[in-house]
């Protein structure tokens, strides 16, 4: 190849892309739903460790948790694992493909099983959560 | 239809002069069915004969018109001028400019070659000299399907202009590289997969994909590379396991 | 021209390992982890819960459990591996750079930590 007569043009990616439509804006978004969901599950630890230090100490994290700024982070927290959710289900279909023999799940039925799963999933644990006849 | 008048720009580089990329206007009448395709070729021949851009068929199977069409990667054949108000043209995003709207698209076409993407036997060197051509490989509809949708692909390049991950590193194999390995990986009559999966197994390979999904969003034959990458996460990871145990698997060498 | 790349110029990634604790832990917290923080971060506070179903006693008694401290330390520790990953890969696409050692052990590194503290809070419960 002749490199005498070529000048090609570069073009360089800025780290602004994100913006540059509403495709990757809300890709961005998905991948940052990972934020809250992190300190979600510091906070959880430290309330594992908090029950362990004694009933003082797991009284004052119940306190901590109803501080307006802990309500408002938790909303956040909920919204971003919700949008997660529905960018997961959504996508789980095309990475995992289920096969047997010729017979190959749609990716719908998947789809509709995963809703039905994530129903069950959170109808059981606040049920358990909150009777006082839990299984112990 | 009485002809309208649309507003046009598109992005020049000529590279003996320019320092950068600039844009220039063009006002081109229209039907209802001019393309985008016809559009630039109005240009040159009445406008600006110094234009360049690529094309072929005219009917979105030789893949060479990519542009980036208001920011979007598409087929200037497939596109028509009454979809839009004004328009801007580009060349194909995250590929060097050759010239005007021609990208360079070099890296994407060696890429396509390293991974073999052609039907591999293991007997071929026995059948040489044998006229294997003539031996019939049968395949049942539902084998066919595990590929058929990633055969489709034309190599227009559309999807490496919607990869992020593939403009942050160019080294990256890319969507339609990665969907023609598994297309042939998936093929029933296809026995080269283990000179494949190093490819899907490497950083380069599925590992540079993050899912972002435009791949598959902008591609003009519905191929869905990024289902093809993801599922390429699940076979490679699996090779993973398999080599980790001594169980069979790729060592990559 | 280039000589064309061959297998050997593609070394193996260890991307599987990370990819399949990034998997779990997404299907946890699309799966469990909006009921948690609906009991833990809204139902609890705002009071709509009877407070016993807090109590120390009675959550004590379920971690002490041995498939409460498997229960927890799932919930804890796989989705801090799904969001090691995807902060790791955020932190390259919004390209913020940093030494590539420190970077893996920051995030991968700092969820196996957590998640040993964790467990190490759970052991005597």
């Amino acid at each position: 190849m002749n490199k005498v007569n070529r000048k090609p043009y570069v073009q360089n990616q800025s780290r602004w892309w994100w913006l540059d439509n509403h495709y990757y804006f809300w890709y961005m978004v998905r991948e940052c739903t990972s934020v809250p969901v992190a300190i979600y599950s510091v906070v959880l630890m430290v309330g594992i460790l908090r029950l362990g230090q004694g009933e003082q100490a797991w009284n004052s994290w119940l306190d901590g948790m109803s501080s307006p700024l802990a309500i408002s982070f938790h909303c956040l927290a909920l919204v971003a694992a919700m949008y997660h959710a529905y960018t997961w289900f959504k996508l789980a279909p095309k990475i995992m493909v289920v096969r047997l023999g010729d017979w190959k799940l749609s990716e719908k039925s998947m789809l509709i099983g995963q809703w039905l799963g994530f129903v069950t999933c959170t109808a059981t644990l606040i049920t358990l959560a909150v009777s006082s006849g839990v299984p112990q | 239809m009485s002809d309208t008048i649309k507003s046009v720009h598109v992005q020049r580089y000529r590279p003996e002069q320019d320092e950068k990329p600039w844009l220039q206007h063009f006002e081109v009448p229209c039907t209802e069915e001019t393309s985008v395709l016809e559009a630039l070729q109005y240009i040159k021949d009445f406008l600006d004969p110094s234009l360049s851009f690529r094309w072929s068929c005219r009917m979105a199977i030789c893949g060479s018109c990519g542009f980036m069409i208001n920011g979007v990667p598409s087929l200037g054949c497939k596109q028509f001028l009454r979809d839009y108000g004004t328009l801007e043209i580009k060349p194909l995003d995250n590929f060097p400019i050759e010239r005007d709207l021609v990208s360079d698209i070099r890296g994407f076409v060696e890429k396509l070659e390293t991974i073999k993407p052609y039907i591999i036997r293991e007997d071929e060197t026995e059948l040489e000299g044998k006229a294997p051509i003539t031996q019939a490989f049968n395949q049942t509809p539902a084998e066919m399907s595990r590929y058929q949708q990633f055969s489709q692909c034309i190599n227009c390049g559309l999807c490496y202009s919607a990869c992020p991950q593939f403009a942050r590193n160019p080294e990256f194999l890319g969507p339609a590289v990665l969907a023609l390995a598994s297309r042939y990986n998936e093929d029933s009559r296809d026995q080269g997969r283990s000179t494949r999966i190093p490819f899907l197994n490497a950083e380069e390979g599925v590992w540079s994909c993050t899912f972002v999904g435009y791949c598959s969003e902008v591609c003009p034959k519905s191929v869905d590379p990024a289902a093809a990458i993801n599922q390429g996460k699940v076979a490679s990871t699996l090779d993973y396991g398999l080599n980790l145990l001594n169980l069979g698997g790729n060592n990559n060498e | 021209m280039n000589a064309r790349k061959t297998a050997a110029d593609y070394p193996r990634s260890h991307e599987p390992i990370a990819w399949s604790l990034f998997g779990a832990g997404g299907m946890v917290v699309a799966l469990i982890t909006p009921a948690l923080i609906v009991i833990t971060g809204l139902l609890l506070p705002l009071g709509l819960v009877d407070a016993e179903a807090f109590d120390y006693v009675r959550v004590s008694s379920f971690a002490h459990a041995w498939w409460g401290k498997v229960f927890l330390l799932i919930v804890i520790a796989l989705p801090l591996y799904h969001a090691a990953h995807r902060i790791y890969h955020a932190l390259h696409d919004l390209h913020i750079k940093g030494p590539a050692t420190l970077m893996l052990l920051l995030f991968y590194g700092g969820a196996t930590a957590l998640t040993c503290l964790a467990a190490w809070g759970l052991l005597p419960i």
